[in-house]
């Protein structure tokens, strides 16, 4: 084989050998930031703010891990020697090595490129170049060359990913300390200066080179003799001196315990390198609490925390793996429970000692914190428990990634990144798709199940198809059983009928409701008579206008009350003759004030008697009868108008205006104060019960119809409402997963509506109104109108609830007093009305 | 040859081993007892939680709708209740033009004056008499509702927290209606019919006086904070003889019964919260106040939840236990223990950790205990300015001091010119502020951030000044 193609074929093994990696981190990445869109449910595709700044995460990753994985991987297989022996000098393998991790890494760094600028087009979710975009790039090269200088320096990969984790901090260190002694700067823990950071970064960089390749091109050279080595040997498992002689003997210590006892000495260093990462998380954390809050320490304590805890869980079953150590174990007999948790016993006691002194400074911090309002108070119960089980989690998931994974390499930087996407999974699963928590606390236990039942095979080494379609298996038990309340929900929520779709569709027969209605609102005044702020919409560009004060009113221009009322009156008639006009916007307020003039007019009436007694002039009296009766004919128009709209929430406004004019026609002297021809088309009206259940079904159809054009069309910011009413707080959640469910349920409601409408009185059950109020109003309204003597009205100073008084007993009441008074039969209204 | 080989010493390390294996599985063993711990403690809580219910119900207190309904009913009248609700029908949308609306004060928006005008300082007068005209109907159905017993029943569907208010909220616009009449009477200088309308203006918050929840209470102290700042207000006319000011002083009245008040109300609150919990939607419902509230759901399942959150409203119910001046000092602690850590808790921090879900469905009852506080201050500052009043009628002389009125060693002939003299302090023992200005007097209590009495008088140039504590100009 000659230099080149040897060069060519190394060329390739090392990008072949990073490729996992490369792949691994952005697809996780990607999937991360896809749980974390999905959890906000932002009606936009846009992601939430800063979490954008992932994206740039996945070199970074690559850059800590990728030392450890390249030379690991040689260090762990064994191959260093074969590599020495290729006719490639050792310096020139060592830059192959370090030329394809920087080609992996400008790759990567490309892809996040990429990512970046698809996340900026969707919502413009990264800000205008700041320096982070220089320095972090420079400490992906210094990890990536600190990485490698520590894999070559260091016996394990694990430790050398464990001291990456301090190294990594040194530029900003550096950076700290020439900003401290040029400058002289007592903000020590201030950001550095940028230049600072820069030539710390380089100066850095330079020396991580030169240390890799001069650490590099030793590792490669023949091994040295001397030294400590963790070694099957040393730990007694070797050469001349079986195990029993120096573990097994029942008259020193049980199984058990040797078990323990091999475990923490083939583990010691990766264990004492985990604890150190664990102290810093605590001291970090409470540091914060104690003290003033240092520049970053949270975050560092928190990752911290996190990797430390991974390779906690990590470390249960990679110490057995590395250099086929389990084998022994599984030659000699050990069952797999033993193995199981005597692996588990070591870390599960540093876990438990982590948490409990995690919890206990907490506890006191809080008896001494330096915030003054933390002080005394309970906040250390905020957040304990999900404290707890993110703990358990992400040592859980990372212990079943280890034994899942055949290279503890691999292991170790997928673990922290398997955990962090588990928790992603976990908040989504719990906010989004409601999964109770007990079961998520249930299924939390699956890793420790599937760990425990895949020992054997993992002792054996049987890592055959079996093997992965086993974890496979327990992996998609983990995966979907918090779905299944979710999905059993789906399953037993009815939705919209297919038929009773078709029989909407075909209802809908009707003109558009906008041509019927008009698209003028109907107002209370012609004109605003403050104008609009520009703070409001008005002129944004002119700020010295925000408020513009009302030119004092001379009082004495002013009209008299009942002259005000007259003029209003005739304004709404005005625009009630114009046609087109709409109850959306203002329509409320008007059938408000009317109500209230008729009221009052009527009660003026009522004690005066008619009679010009008690100082109350003829001329008051009789305007007091003209207004009374235009307002009672202008609500019987409103009713007309409201009744022939599309809209589901005009036809219970109308019915709320018809109960009230009923309520007045019951009254002794309205017959007398109308007049007859008004009394008569006013009841009339009231008393068209067929008329009143058509409209109501046309609305109903009309609604359903413009729902489902608005749904179709509306993308991932679905309708608020349906037919006017707001669908209620739950429904308007938009979760992911839960539009699926919501759209059931409104088709539910509304074909309960559907069915309604179509059977008329008989239809009438409470649990059918309970689902629609609750689904389509919000709040649900129980009071109906069924004796309109003994009903309270409501007034107008808020919206009906859907069908709240749908055949209530007020309309056959007007159909009985349409009898009784023997109106004409046509139910139309007059040109006059 | 078989030579056993000699037995090692066990080492210190060996030891260590077996320490940690037995630990690892002390800790698991403990793990299952644990769990068997809270089944137990779970099923425990649910049966004292059945019978604690069961004594709530005894006592004559609500714990489901049905019953909150009959407590109200119990504790209110029928009589005037088609009264009062042809009131609110007639008054709720009093329709003011809106090219009127911002000339007439309470009802409409414009601003109201620091001190009440006569009818010639007021330009919009004629507006106002011509509205009150036209609004007289309601005024009468008030005068008229005003004289049945009190409070009033109104028919309410109790739905737990879901219950609507409307109908005290409407009560908020019938005060606002008898402020105007006050207002234009006193601006008249019409005596007899302020009276009537100050009388039918305590009628509004005497009637709606129904003690079942907070927010009802709060609407009901406010409503009796309107009624007695408008007699403060009045006082500047220089209208009242001393037969008003007898009527005023039966209209302002004596302190409330405020320990049964709290228990009361507390107790309602309790009753609207059980009967939420007893919801068969409680889900669907708590949903619908945000998704935050999701989790509570699943939380309020547990009994050991639901016999926290009793045991919240125990120590809520405590509070009124004791001197009115302390009030919120007790809601303050109370707020404390529910919500916070309490130290001298024997549960010690696991049982806040219980308690700590819970706070964001337990009511605040400090802003509450702080209106009673409030409104008894506000109550002995009117009595004192109408016993300031009613020595200067006697005497011909305004008092120097407010020690003056009424000296323990002296007692008037003619009748005490004012109640008890602990009225003229605040609930704290401090003396109200008091100055004799020439030919009238000014009078002023704690402002209401700090509860402290300012030695200045309000300026009524400065509208926060003036604004921050309640005062009368007697005249």
């Amino acid at each position: 084989m000659n230099e080149r193609r040897a060069l060519s074929r190394l060329w390739w093994k090392e990008l072949r050998q990073l490729l996992p990696l490369v792949t691994v981190l952005p697809v996780a990445i990607s999937l991360f930031l896809l749980i974390i869109w999905l959890l906000g449910g932002l009606p936009s595709g846009a992601l939430p703010f800063g979490w954008v700044a992932l994206v740039p995460v996945a070199p970074g990753l690559f850059a800590a891990g990728v030392g450890a994985l390249s030379v690991g991987i040689e260090k762990e297989q064994r191959t260093l020697g074969w590599l020495s022996s290729l006719p490639i000098e050792r310096r020139r393998i060592v830059r192959v090595k370090l030329a394809a991790a920087l080609l992996a890494l400008l790759a990567l760094w490309a892809l996040a490129g990429l990512g970046l600028s698809f996340t900026n087009q969707l919502g413009g979710a990264v800000s205008t170049p700041e320096l982070g975009w220089v320095t972090w790039p420079l400490h992906t090269l210094f990890l990536l060359f600190a990485g490698f200088a520590l894999a070559w320096w260091a016996r394990s990969p694990l430790t050398a990913m464990l001291w990456v984790v301090p190294v990594a901090t040194l530029p900003l260190l550096l950076a700290q300390l020439v900003d401290g002694v040029i400058r002289w700067d007592s903000r020590i823990w201030s950001d550095p200066n940028p230049a600072s950071l820069i030539v710390s970064q380089s100066v850095l960089i330079l020396f991580a080179v030169w240390l890799a390749h001069r650490l590099g091109v030793r590792g490669l050279s023949a091994e040295r003799v001397g030294g400590q080595r963790l070694t099957f040997a040393s730990l007694g498992f070797g050469g001349a001196q079986p195990p029993s002689d120096r573990v097994f003997r029942d008259d020193i210590q049980s199984r058990f315990a040797a078990l323990v006892w091999q475990f923490r000495s083939q583990s010691s260093s990766a264990l004492i390198g985990i604890l150190c990462l664990l102290t810093f998380g605590v001291i970090g954390f409470d540091t914060t609490e104690f003290a003033p809050p240092v520049l970053g320490l949270g975050v560092f304590a928190l990752i911290a925390t996190v990797l430390g805890v991974s390779w906690l869980g990590a470390s249960v079953f990679q110490g057995d793996v590395s250099n086929g150590r389990i084998r022994f174990l599984a030659d000699r007999g050990i069952s797999p429970g033993e193995v199981w948790w005597t692996r588990h016993a070591t870390p599960a006691a540093l876990l438990a000692t982590f948490v409990f002194a995690m919890l206990t400074l907490q506890t006191l911090s809080h008896f001494r914190s330096f915030h003054s309002y933390h002080r005394g108070e309970g906040s250390f119960a905020d957040g304990w428990a999900l404290m707890l089980t993110v703990v358990l989690l992400i040592y859980f998931v990372s212990q079943w990634v280890a034994q899942a994974m055949p290279s503890p390499i691999m292991a170790g930087i997928s673990a922290p990144i398997a955990s962090l996407l588990t928790f992603a999974y976990g908040s989504l699963v719990l906010f989004q798709f409601s999964t109770p928590l007990w079961l998520a606390w249930l299924v939390l236990l699956i890793p420790l199940v599937a760990t425990r039942w895949m020992t054997r095979r993992w002792m054996d080494r049987q890592l055959g198809m079996g093997y992965w379609q086993r974890h496979f298996a327990f992996a998609m038990a983990f995966f979907l059983l918090p779905l299944l309340p979710y999905l059993a929900m789906v399953v037993t929520q009815p939705g919209m009928p297919r038929s009773i779709a078709r029989e909407l569709r075909a209802a809908n027969t009707g003109m558009p409701p906008s041509a019927i209605a008009g698209t003028e609102p109907l107002v209370l005044r012609r004109e605003s008579p403050i104008s609009q702020p520009s703070w409001l919409g008005a002129d944004p560009d002119d700020d010295l206008e925000e408020i513009t004060i009302p030119e004092p009113v001379d009082v004495s221009t002013l009209p008299s009350i009942a002259t005000a009322w007259s003029e209003d009156l005739d304004w709404i008639n005005e625009q009630l003759e114009n046609g087109a006009v709409t109850l959306e916007g203002g329509g409320l307020q008007v059938t408000r004030y009317l109500s209230g003039i008729a009221t009052l007019t009527r009660a003026k009436l009522d004690r005066d008697g008619e009679t010009t007694n008690s100082g109350v002039t003829a001329e008051e009296l009789a305007t007091a009868s003209r207004l009374y009766s235009e307002s009672i004919r202008l609500m019987s128009r409103i009713s007309v108008l409201t009744r022939s709209s599309g809209r589901l929430l005009d036809q219970d406004l109308a019915d709320l205006i018809e109960i009230w004019l009923l309520s007045e026609c019951f009254r002794e002297s309205t017959r007398q104060r109308l007049g007859e021809p008004l009394y008569q088309q006013v009841v009339a009206r009231l008393a068209a019960r067929s008329e009143r259940q058509a409209a109501r079904r046309q609305a109903t159809a009309s609604s359903w119809v413009q729902f489902e054009w608005d749904r179709r069309h509306a993308g991932r910011n679905p309708p608020t409402e349906v037919g006017g009413f707001n669908l209620s707080n739950p429904l308007l959640i938009q979760r992911p997963g839960g539009s699926l469910t919501v759209n059931r349920r409104i088709g539910h409601a509304y074909a309960e509506l559907w069915r309604w409408a179509e059977a008329g009185a008989d239809g009438t059950l409470p649990e059918r109104s309970l689902v629609i109020s609750t689904t389509l109003g919000g709040r649900p309204r129980f009071d109906r109108a069924d004796d309109v003597r003994e009903f309270s009205h409501p007034g107008f100073d808020d919206w009906p609830s859907p069908a709240q008084h749908w055949f209530a007993g007020w309309e056959f009441q007007a159909e009985e007093l349409a009898q009784t008074d023997n109106p004409p039969s046509t139910s139309e209204p007059s040109p006059s009305e | 040859m078989n030579q056993s080989k000699p037995a090692a010493r066990p080492s210190q390390r060996s030891f260590r081993n077996r320490w940690l294996a037995r630990l690892t599985v002390l800790l698991f063993g403990l793990l299952v007892l644990a769990i068997g711990g809270a089944l137990i403690s779970e099923w425990r809580a649910a049966t004292r939680l059945t019978r604690e219910l069961a004594s709530i119900r005894n006592a004559g207190f609500p714990v489901d709708d049905e019953s909150m309904a009959q407590w109200f009913a119990a504790s209110t009248s029928t009589e005037g209740t088609a009264a009062w609700a042809e009131a609110m029908r007639l008054t709720t949308n009093s329709p003011i033009p809106l090219t009127h609306f911002d000339q007439i004060p309470h009802v409409g928006t414009s601003e109201y004056t620091p001190l009440i005008r006569s009818a010639e300082d007021w330009p919009q007068e004629p507006l106002v008499a011509d509205y009150l005209n036209w609004m007289s109907p309601a005024i009468e159905q008030m005068h008229l509702a005003n004289r049945y017993p009190k409070p009033v029943w109104q028919p309410i569907e109790f739905r737990g927290f879901f219950t609507q208010f409307d109908k005290v909220i409407s009560a908020r616009a019938l005060a606002r209606l008898m402020l105007l009449e006050v207002e234009h009477a006193l601006a008249l200088g019409d005596a007899d019919r302020a009276l009537r309308g100050m009388d039918s203006l305590g009628g509004v918050a005497d009637a709606f006086d129904w003690q079942f929840c907070l927010v009802v209470d709060l609407i009901h102290q406010a409503l009796v904070g309107v009624h007695n700042n408008m007699v403060l207000q009045s006082m500047s006319t220089g209208l009242w003889d001393e037969e008003h000011l007898d009527q005023l002083a039966k209209l302002v009245g004596p302190a409330g019964d405020w320990e049964a008040r709290w228990e009361k109300v507390i107790s309602g609150e309790r009753g609207l919260m059980l009967a939420l919990l007893s919801s068969p939607d409680l889900a669907e419902l708590l949903d619908s106040f945000g998704n935050e509230f999701h989790p509570l759901s699943q939380l309020l399942r547990f009994p050991s939840q639901r016999e926290s959150l009793l045991r919240g409203y125990e120590s809520l119910l405590a509070v009124g236990k004791g001197p009115l001046r302390d009030l919120r000092d007790r809601a303050d602690a109370a707020h404390r223990s529910v919500f916070h850590r309490n130290r001298n808790d024997p549960r010690g921090v696991f049982g806040v950790l219980n308690q700590r879900p819970l706070m964001s469905i337990m009511p605040a009852t400090q802003a509450y205990a702080e209106s009673i506080q409030r409104s008894e201050n506000e109550r002995r500052l009117a009595h004192t300015a109408l016993s300031i009043k009613r020595f200067q009628l006697r005497h011909g002389r305004w008092p120097t001091t407010l020690r003056e009125i009424d000296p323990p060693d002296r007692s008037d002939p003619a009748g005490s010119v004012g109640p008890e003299l602990d009225t003229r302090r605040t609930l704290s023992g401090e003396w109200f502020g008091y100055e004799v200005d020439g030919d009238q007097a000014w009078l002023w209590g704690a402002t209401w951030r700090y509860f402290k009495v300012d030695p200045n008088r309000p300026d009524l140039e400065n509208y926060e000044d003036h604004n921050s504590r309640k005062w009368a100009l007697i005249r």
